[in-house]
């Protein structure tokens, strides 16, 4: 090599980002690059004259670690190739520092780890919602293999429950918000209908570019089932009284706070000894179900219907005013009264009515609906009466 | 038959570092085979960095063949067992 085209070669070695080492016969470093020096944090001439040694390793996997004493471990790919220099022979070593590439990996395998061991499952999609990724805990709850949805929207788990504008509403607050929490009812493989406590979180690269959507969720079904139990009548399937006073007491300190009114509906069928002597529990069970569903019908979004005891149900009927409570009573008395009941009789109901006062505990608040309904009796059932805001007592008490 | 000492050097535990304790157990086991008697020790300098510079060891894993004589030393994952017979000086016998 003449002179100028040596110097040309040295200052490209010199320069080269992948550290280089030249390697005598029996193992010694005979040059170091300062890429070298970085790599192994040692100057060349402290590298200059040690033993590396030989190298035998897999051509796939070459990786060495080295005891860097500024950085800790460092790790390196490892390229040798068998040169002659000045018609001696020698072995030159590539050396590249990928010790970031590898604890990136590592990470990655932990992730796969939790990925695949955690109880909820997880689903990656790209922002037009195509699947890349699902967890083994997806493949539990919905019967779906990966194989069997990478690459497909996820709409297959959709159940009748909910209507196309429910998603759409999804996918608008995801595009506004980044992220979505909240319960739906999804379809297994099988064909089951399962609860899902769902959160949906937007992905986004450094720049704000949305890249991915993450879909945790859990099967709740069977929480949903035991709550469902805990808080309705088994019979008529409305609330309970328990999960009525829990909301009562809710709406109370509702009310209280923000200085709304409520009102309380309390209604009890007519004569229902003479039904249920006449033709039978069953079909007293059935009129109870009956009347609980056609009083229901004439609820408003956020009325609460719950049995209170034997024959008598409870109504709460949020932000309403006595008056407003009465035409809803009134709705519930008519409807009840005017349809047929199959296998049955007509039975007609009475009703009190009463509006909350402020400051009042509600023991007494209900202690005037009762009174209002035991009125409604008197005057003759098949109506309501609206108590009146300051407790009087019921005529013959 | 020769009393062959082998030391392997690793620094925690790398896909590379198993690789290699399984390449030099084989290893081992076959000259075993020929007759030697072996000795294998495995050292984990991050557990005894002192030592790892006592030896000036430059790159891991790595295995130095203390007996017998000459002092040799293979630097990978020890998957090429001829490159690593050779390069430690025990392919003759």
């Amino acid at each position: 090599m003449d002179a100028p085209a040596e110097t040309v070669f040295r200052s490209l070695v010199e320069r080269a980002a992948d550290a280089l080492l030249l390697l005598d016969p029996e193992g010694r470093i005979a040059y170091a690059n300062p890429a070298a020096e970085d790599l192994f944090g040692l100057p060349g001439r402290d590298l200059v004259g040690e033993n590396f040694g030989g190298l035998a390793t897999s051509e796939q996997t070459s990786e060495i670690y080295i005891p860097n004493p500024r950085r800790g471990l460092v790790a390196a790919s490892i390229r040798r190739a068998s040169i002659e220099l000045a018609g001696e022979p020698c072995v030159a070593l590539y050396l590249r520092d990928v010790t970031e590439r590898v604890r990136e990996a590592e990470r990655l395998r932990q992730f796969a780890v939790v990925f695949d061991a955690i109880s909820e499952g997880v689903m990656i999609t790209t922002p037009d919602t195509a699947i890349v990724a699902v967890n083994r805990a997806f493949t539990n709850i919905t019967g779906y293999t990966q194989d069997e949805v990478l690459g497909r929207t996820p709409e297959f788990l959709r159940s009748e429950a909910h209507d196309a504008e429910f998603y759409n509403e999804i996918g608008r607050v995801l595009k506004r918000e980044g992220q979505w929490h909240g319960e739906l009812r999804k379809r297994r493989k099988d064909g089951e209908i399962y609860l899902e406590l769902l959160s949906i979180n937007a992905v986004r690269r450094d720049d704000g570019e949305l890249i991915y959507y993450a879909y945790v969720f859990a099967d709740v079904t069977s929480v949903h089932t035991l709550r469902h139990r805990a808080e309705h009548d088994p019979l008529t399937e409305v609330f309970n009284r328990y999960a009525f006073q829990e909301r009562l007491e809710e709406e109370m300190r509702r009310a209280k706070r923000y200085g709304g009114a409520f009102s309380l509906i309390m209604f009890d069928l007519d004569h229902f000894k003479a039904v249920n002597d006449g033709y039978g529990h069953d079909v007293g069970d059935e009129v109870l179900r009956r009347v609980a569903s056609l009083a229901g019908e004439e609820l408003r979004d956020g009325d609460l219907l719950a049995r209170w005891g034997g024959e008598e149900f409870m109504i709460l009927l949020p932000e309403t005013d006595p008056e407003s409570a009465r035409l809803v009573a009134e709705r519930i008395r008519a409807r009840i009264a005017r349809t047929d009941l199959e296998g049955a009789p007509r039975v007609t109901v009475s009703l009190g009515i009463a509006g909350s006062i402020a400051g009042e505990p509600h023991e007494e608040l209900i202690r005037r609906v009762d009174r209002a309904l035991y009125q409604a009796k008197e005057a003759g059932r098949n109506r309501g009466i609206v108590a009146p805001e300051a407790a009087k007592p019921a005529p013959g008490e | 038959m020769t009393s062959i000492c082998l030391r392997l050097y690793l620094a925690g535990v790398t896909v590379t570092a198993e690789r290699a304790i399984r390449n030099l157990r084989q290893i081992a086991a076959e000259l075993q085979e020929k007759g030697h008697s072996v000795d294998v020790e495995v050292i984990d300098i991050l557990e005894r960095p002192q030592l790892a510079e006592d030896e000036r060891i430059l790159a891991t894993p790595v295995v130095i063949k203390k007996l017998p004589p000459p002092l040799r030393r293979i630097v990978g994952d020890l998957s090429e067992h001829e490159k690593v017979l050779i390069g430690l000086d025990l392919k003759g016998g």
